[in-house]
């Protein structure tokens, strides 16, 4: 998965990357386990949101829809990822159809989210066996600097709990059956947020084995430069709780236990400060929604109906 | 543009754009796609069309929108806008790798939409016998002595006309093979900036120099070549460079001492 990503390394900047890494420097001078200046916008729209990493750029943008549930789920929603890979981003990008890279990571961000149980997918159901919400999370990467995983699990991360779907009232029948749905505009009803359980965040590192080095060197948030002349990667995935949700590991360099161990213990001591960079930006936009919105007769209500969002 | 200046004659091999934008425009002013470039009443004949500009109908007319620069010296029109994807011009100096070996030529990326082609002879001095041997991976500071948009560009590593060619075994030719060193990428304004002295920016290099003593190729591609005496410190002006020259003008100096005053 790495090498196609990466534009061309010239034979002088390798060498200076691993010289300077064998004084324990990085290219850029940050420390082996720093992270670039992490920013998160969201907005304008409920759903839409932008993580930066260093220069590494992505946005995300979560919508759903209604739709008929699978027969053999009756009562659950579902949840889908898509990562696009802009040309924009990078010389070594096309345009077209999805490359292996870009579905690699849709799939990695995806089965963190889904298989850690962080979006409460019965909590979608809105008329069993007839209407469930199909939430999408779409994510394009628009500068790849490095460590697209981290910057698109946080692009994605800070668009689902920023979203909020349109209320929707359930119509009964005369005998109290419940027979039609009706979404409500926003200004009628408030919108409401996701069920999040938790949510899950990723720190990666780029595995850089060399013949000097006894094992892989790990640098965290590595750099389009540190990925391309590295051996592998991987990648974290934690949430606030500090618990491991995804564990994944690219390339062919061995890796032994104890290093994973090591690398998972620096990545609960960093997630701290992204967990709260994201917290921060959230709250705010908490606050300014609450502050512009329109009064509306059901608003204190709907306040109440939010789920705890953790 | 005021009226008056419209009405205005040019003067003699002053540089004029007529266009849809504009009447009269002037070197370092707004140009936009479409304007036409001209020299005054009596127009000096040869010009070479850098970036930006392109011939058209038997007119020279900007293709992009951006800043007019005339280059007095080697009489290159180009139009400047801030952009990081490289286009191939004639005349610029590169950083390229070299991508691929052939019998007759490398394949240098510069960072454009094809690779550029860089013949095995286009060093000074070099024969069938005795001509420099680069490897893939290799970098190279050549410059364009073919862009076409619709050709594959060439460079060459002889020096230009003007320029005393020294032969590449020397090792002190001003194009050919940079060994050791690192490079980055910046934006094309960045990287003209850095290298010209008389431009906000240009005196950065120079405000590094007087820390750390070291060398520097500039490419117009946005690729920067560096060495220093030590990986510490080619870390150090390295993230120095890319640091300042975001920063304003007056805090440049400021932000150089302190980060290199220790080195």
């Amino acid at each position: 998965m790495q090498r196609p990503t990466h534009e061309i390394v010239s034979l002088s900047e390798r060498a200076f990357l691993l010289g300077a890494l064998a004084e324990g420097l990085r290219g850029d001078g940050r420390g082996v386990l720093d992270m670039r200046p992490v920013h998160i916008r969201l907005g304008p729209s409920s759903g839409a949101a932008e993580a930066t990493l260093g220069d590494t750029r992505a946005l995300a943008r979560v919508s759903a829809e209604l739709v008929e549930p699978f027969a053999d789920r009756p009562t659950e929603g579902s949840f889908a990822m898509s990562v696009e890979l802009s040309p924009m981003a990078s010389g070594a990008f096309e345009p077209g159809r999805p490359s292996p890279e870009a579905i690699a990571l849709s799939r990695v961000v995806e089965r963190a989210i889904v298989k850690s149980n962080a979006i409460d997918l019965e909590a979608l159901c809105v008329l069993p066996a007839k209407h469930v919400w199909a939430v999408r999370c779409d994510v394009t990467v628009v500068d790849h600097c490095g460590n697209l995983l981290d910057v698109c699990a946080l692009a994605a991360a800070a668009a689902l709990r920023h979203f909020r779907r349109p209320y929707v009232r359930v119509l009964h029948s005369e005998q109290g059956e419940a027979t039609s749905v009706e979404v409500c505009a926003a200004d009628v009803e408030e919108p409401e947020h996701l069920a999040l359980r938790h949510m899950p965040l990723a720190l990666s590192f780029a595995l850089i084995a060399e013949d000097g080095f006894s094992t892989p060197l790990a640098l965290l948030d590595g750099s389009e430069r540190e990925e391309a002349i590295a051996s592998g990667s991987l990648s974290v995935v934690l949430n606030q709780q500090g618990e491991l949700c995804a564990l994944h590991k690219s390339g062919g360099v061995p890796v032994g236990a104890e290093q994973i161990r090591e690398c998972v213990q620096a990545a609960q001591l960093k997630f701290r400060a992204l967990a709260k960079a994201l917290d921060e930006v959230l709250n705010e936009a908490k606050k300014s929604l609450a502050s512009s919105a329109p009064p509306s007769a059901r608003t204190g209500e709907a306040a109440t109906r939010q789920p705890p969002s953790r | 543009m005021a009226a008056g200046d419209a009405a205005r004659s040019p003067g003699e091999g002053e540089l004029v754009v007529v266009g849809p934008s504009k009447a009269v425009a002037q070197e370092g002013e707004l140009v936009y796609p479409g304007d036409r470039i001209t020299f005054g009443a009596t127009a000096p004949p040869l010009v070479m069309l850098g970036a930006g500009v392109l011939r058209e109908e038997g007119h020279v007319i900007a293709s992009k929108a951006g800043i007019l620069r005339f280059d007095a010296a080697e009489r290159r029109l180009s139009v400047e806008a801030d952009q990081r994807r490289y286009v191939p011009a004639l005349g610029e100096h590169v950083v390229g790798v070299v991508v691929e070996k052939l019998s007759e030529e490398y394949r240098v990326d510069l960072g454009c939409s094809s690779p550029a082609a860089l013949p095995v002879l286009a060093f000074d001095g070099a024969t069938r016998r005795n001509r420099p041997n680069l490897h893939v991976g290799s970098l190279v500071f050549a410059r364009v002595v073919l862009a076409h948009k619709d050709m594959e560009p060439e460079l060459s590593c002889a020096a230009p006309v003007g320029v005393m060619s020294k032969d590449w075994m020397t090792g002190q030719s001003l194009f050919g093979e940079l060994k050791g060193g690192t490079t980055f990428r910046c934006s094309l304004a960045h990287a003209r900036s850095l290298a010209a002295d008389d431009r906000p920016g240009g005196e950065l290099l120079a405000l590094i120099g007087e820390h750390v003593p070291f060398e520097v190729a500039v490419g117009a591609n946005g690729r920067v070549w560096l060495n220093a005496g030590t990986v510490a410190q080619l870390v150090a002006i390295q993230t120095v460079v890319s640091r300042a020259m975001d920063a304003p003008a007056e805090q440049r100096a400021r932000i150089v001492a302190d980060a290199l005053a220790r080195r």
